[in-house]
């Protein structure tokens, strides 16, 4: 008998240490607080000429207007409005960039893409003396044909926003 | 204050009560309850008479595992009485099952004759006084172990098991590879180690890898029917358990293990491993304990393919494990812990996806404490609690090598079960309660909200035997909730809200011995599946498989409804198998293809989750005919349709019809297997699923085993796709990038000591 309650008394404390254990878990996941870095939310794009005139607009997966420039020519200065998939807005990044600077967080690029450069160019905002916003591009027409644009902004070396491919046209 | 914590403390309250006042819990009835068993013997080679060494003996119930002397001999010592099936494996020879009664105070003997394979068939000499009974319950659908699961040891468990009949297996290049059974896969096949859950994200996504290593394995199980309901709900797949025996469970009397080196020529690399276990009674003045430990590692490079390199497809596991047992005669207790982590890539080329795939990190680490108490009082004969701890970490890098994604999930699990003699209607089974916590997170380029998640389960699993009519049943009833870190709206999920969920699983299976050679049988199963935080609230582009995916943050609990009608024959030189089988689901939750881009990343494919209704019929034989002594002459074949209900549209990622023909020679020590396996042209695809082209490959393979210098070596050496033939499986992800590995020479040295 003294030996049967002493072996129910170590299982149960066996018992006791699994349930005791059972709280290993805590708070400490290996994914939480991992620099997790501060994405900027958009679901579509507007690109407006420098007179701020709505030359396309991407909300989500669909397209409307084209840019059009001539051989040898270039677009102007356009600059680009984002989509905002909780308040529906559309929104001028650079006040939300600045928003996150002062927050301490990083900044975001804007990168767009020529499908062929053989046909156009595009020279971004950085690269453009006096740009009024990084937030902005200039397309350069190269040869006549058709190709497309695609805008993304980068965080890091990832997209948080990538738009559909935008049609234009080098006349 | 949190439900968990007050559930702990109510338990450890509990718990405590009946440590400090055992007579409030111990009856004078309860006396005999240290009283156990033992089973002993001698196993024979049938020809020469000869006693056979290194046989893996398993008491499958309890999961009790040992091998044979090299003089034949055999012991199980401090068994808890009961009725078991001894199951007896040795390669080159037939496995030999055998039920076993062991009451308290028995030793009962019984000699064991094993028999060659391609030879006559099995016979059983028991001298005990025990009566003989033919039946084997619980055997599993597939069981890979001794030189099977040599020959079939592949990369993954995944790769390992795919050859069985009824099991594909999808895949997103070389590591990440899960089985599909019939269909089905993710949280409908479990996939266990021990019995328990892995507690890694392979169900989720086919990017994800099984966090088990099949190197070390001693056995690998495939179940289905009733007894699946024991490790969850929604088990309509079935159950695929990996069993390395990581915490020792029964006194082993002298030192024993194996180690294994393989290579292989289509990734130009191998892996090695070694499991040692050790009694320290004899150091310890006879106190019953014991320890066990494990380690494995695997190195390989890009795997070849008929079309050249297939890049990003290297692969670095590393696993180790270590446990100490107490095994008193009232009981176990043991303690384990193990680690594994895993370095690999997936291909890239997509579109959408990296052109240089993503690289991959995973690691887990694992606590286990496993308690049994022997009872034998009245109805009871066992209680046993289980639990386990995971720390998983899944990173996902891109091509720069930032941090693109990673996921972090925390998993507590507690199992109570307890055994159940005969009572009432039913000869044997299970009660118990099982839960797990899970705390889930992800960071990096993801819009899915941190969780927590709940679980709790309560299932009964009865069994019965009338003559010639096997009988037995399982009933499950779960509750979980899912609470993420806070409470949003989302223009694509939905509310992202605290869920809760509850549902009953069942299953009932009939098997009668319709004659001494044919057996028939019928089960029928109800599963319950809730969804998961992924299927609720995933957000984000997931780049390694090369998806945008998007949860339903409204979606409800998964029912599916499974019947199957199997025969099986064993006549003669003839043994055969074939099932027919209909799941149906009223709300199968998969991420299926939108066919549009998402709004946020313009360049990634859509995949909303949705529950649809979904009906899956198919049918599965498999045939073994000793065509002459020494020749067998063996075939395949798993088919399965999956259809949307009401609608003319299928299911994607269903394996086509597949299936293998092969002679197998087997004489003294050698074995040689003349394989060839295929699967006809997929077509029937499901929307935006592009169709795939049928394809044979052919293997050789040659198996050597010899007891030397007191320790059996066993030697595999084969060559897979011997003509290198050129073809894509459909349920790769990267099929369209790339065809599977090419010609591939592999040895597998494996030496049991």
């Amino acid at each position: 008998m003294r030996s049967t309650i002493l072996s129910i008394q170590i299982f149960l404390l066996s018992a006791l240490l699994s349930l005791t254990l059972t709280g290993c878990s805590g708070d400490d996941n290996p994914a939480r607080g991992n620099d997790n870095p501060h994405h900027i939310e958009a679901i579509g794009v507007r690109i407006l000429d420098v007179s701020q005139t709505l030359l396309v607009e991407a909300d989500g997966t669909e397209v409307t207007g084209s840019i059009t420039l001539d051989r040898d020519g270039d677009t102007g200065f356009l600059t680009v409005h984002f989509l905002h998939p909780d308040t529906g807005e559309w929104y001028d990044p650079e006040e939300l960039e600045e928003e996150h600077e002062a927050g301490g967080e990083e900044s975001h690029e804007l990168v767009v893409t020529v499908g062929s450069t053989e046909i156009a160019t595009a020279t971004h905002g950085e690269e453009i003396e006096g740009a009024p916003t990084h937030w902005g591009f200039r397309l350069n027409g190269v040869a006549a044909g058709a190709t497309t644009i695609r805008i993304e902004i980068y965080h890091e070396d990832h997209p948080d926003y990538t738009s559909p491919l935008i049609p234009v046209t080098v006349r | 204050m949190k439900r968990r914590t007050k559930l702990q403390l109510v338990l450890l309250a509990f718990f405590a009560l009946l440590t400090v006042t055992p007579g409030v819990a111990v009856s004078a009835e309860v006396a005999s309850m240290t009283g156990t068993a033992a089973l002993v013997g001698e196993i024979h080679e049938e020809v020469s008479r000869q006693p056979l060494g290194f046989v893996h003996l398993m008491l499958i119930e309890l999961g009790y595992t040992i091998s044979s002397h090299p003089d034949g001999s055999y012991h199980f010592f401090r068994v808890p009485p009961g009725e078991y099936t001894l199951r007896a494996t040795r390669i080159g020879y037939r496995d030999q099952f055998q039920r076993v009664v062991l009451a308290a105070g028995d030793t009962l003997q019984v000699d064991l004759i094993l028999h060659h394979k391609a030879m006559s068939l099995p016979d059983v000499e028991v001298k005990g006084e025990r009566e003989r009974i033919e039946t084997v319950r619980h055997a599993p659908v597939s069981d890979l172990v001794g030189g099977r699961l040599q020959r079939n040891l592949g990369t993954t468990i995944a790769e390992t098991v795919g050859r069985e009949p009824g099991i594909a297996q999808r895949s997103m290049g070389p590591a990440p590879a899960r089985p599909v059974l019939r269909g089905l896969s993710g949280d409908r096949l479990l996939i266990l180690e021990d019995g328990q859950r892995t507690g890694d994200l392979s169900g989720g996504s086919s990017d994800h890898a099984v966090a088990i290593e099949p190197v070390t394995a001693s056995q690998i199980e495939v179940l289905r029917g009733p007894e699946t309901l024991l490790y969850g709900p929604g088990v309509l797949g079935g159950v695929v358990d990996v069993k390395r025996g990581e915490i020792v469970r029964n006194e082993p009397h002298r030192i024993f293990g194996s180690a294994l080196l393989e290579g292989g020529t289509v990734h130009q690399g191998g892996a090695g491993g070694a499991s040692l276990t050790l009694p320290l009674s004899p150091l310890l003045g006879g106190a019953p304990f014991a320890v066990r430990m494990d380690a494995s590692l695997r190195k390989t490079g890009d795997i070849r393919t008929p079309s050249g390199q297939l890049g990003n497809t290297a692969l670095q596991t590393r696993n180790g494990s270590g446990s100490l047992s107490f095994l008193p005669k009232w009981g176990v207790i043991g303690v384990a812990g193990a680690a594994y982590d895993s370095e690999y890539g997936i291909p890239g080329g997509f579109v959408g996806g990296h052109p240089n795939g993503v690289d991959i990190e995973m690691q887990r680490n694992r606590l286990d404490v496993n308690s049994a108490l022997y009872i034998d009082w009245v109805r009871l004969k066992r209680l046993e609690l289980d639990y386990s701890f995971s720390s998983y970490q899944h990173t996902e890098y891109e091509s720069s090598g930032s941090v693109g994604m990673r996921f972090g999930v925390l998993t507590d699990h507690l199992d109570l079960k307890l055994h159940l003699g005969r009572h009432a209607f039913f000869e044997s089974g299970v009660f118990g309660i099982s839960g797990d916590w899970r705390n889930y997170a992800t960071s990096g380029l993801s819009f899915t909200p941190d969780a927590r998640e709940s679980s709790l389960g309560a299932f009964l699993y009865q069994q019965r035997e009338f003559n010639a009519f096997h009988f037995d049943m399982a009933v499950r009833y779960d509750l979980r909730t899912i609470q993420p870190e806070s409470e949003r709206s989302s223009v694509f999920v939905g509310r992202i809200r605290e869920r809760s969920f509850s549902g009953f699983s069942g299953a009932l299976r009939g098997e009668t011995h319709v004659s001494r050679t044919l057996t028939a049988g019928v089960s029928l199963m109800k599963s319950y599946r809730s969804p998961t935080i992924e299927e609720l609230f995933s957000e984000g582009p997931h780049l390694a498989a090369y998806s945008y995916e998007v949860g339903d943050a409204d979606l409800g609990s998964e029912d599916g409804y499974g019947t199957e009608i199997y025969l099986k024959k064993e006549y003669g030189r003839f043994r055969g198998h074939t099932a027919l089988f209909l799941n149906q689901f009223d709300s199968y939750l998969y991420p299926r293809n939108t066919g549009r881009f998402s709004p946020r990343r313009a360049d990634l494919y859509e995949y909303r989750y949705v529950g649809v209704g979904v009906q899956m019929t198919g049918a599965e034989g498999s045939v073994e005919v000793d065509v002459a002594d020494h020749f067998t002459l063996k075939g395949s074949a798993s088919f399965v349709k999956g259809q949307l209900t009401g609608k003319d549209e299928y299911l994607p990622m269903i394996p086509p019809l597949h299936g293998g023909v092969g002679l197998s020679w087997h004489c003294c020590v050698w074995s040689l297997d003349l394989d060839m396996m295929g699967a006809w042209p997929q077509r029937s695809v499901g929307e935006f699923e592009e169709p795939t082209a049928g394809w044979a490959r052919v293997d050789v393979t040659a198996h050597y085993q010899k007891v030397h210098g007191g320790m059996l070596h066993s030697i595999v050496i084969g060559i897979e796709n011997l003509l290198d033939s050129e073809y894509r499986q459909h349920l790769s992800r990267i099929k369209s990038v790339m065809p599977e590995p090419g010609r591939n020479l592999k040895v597998v040295y494996k030496v049991y000591f």
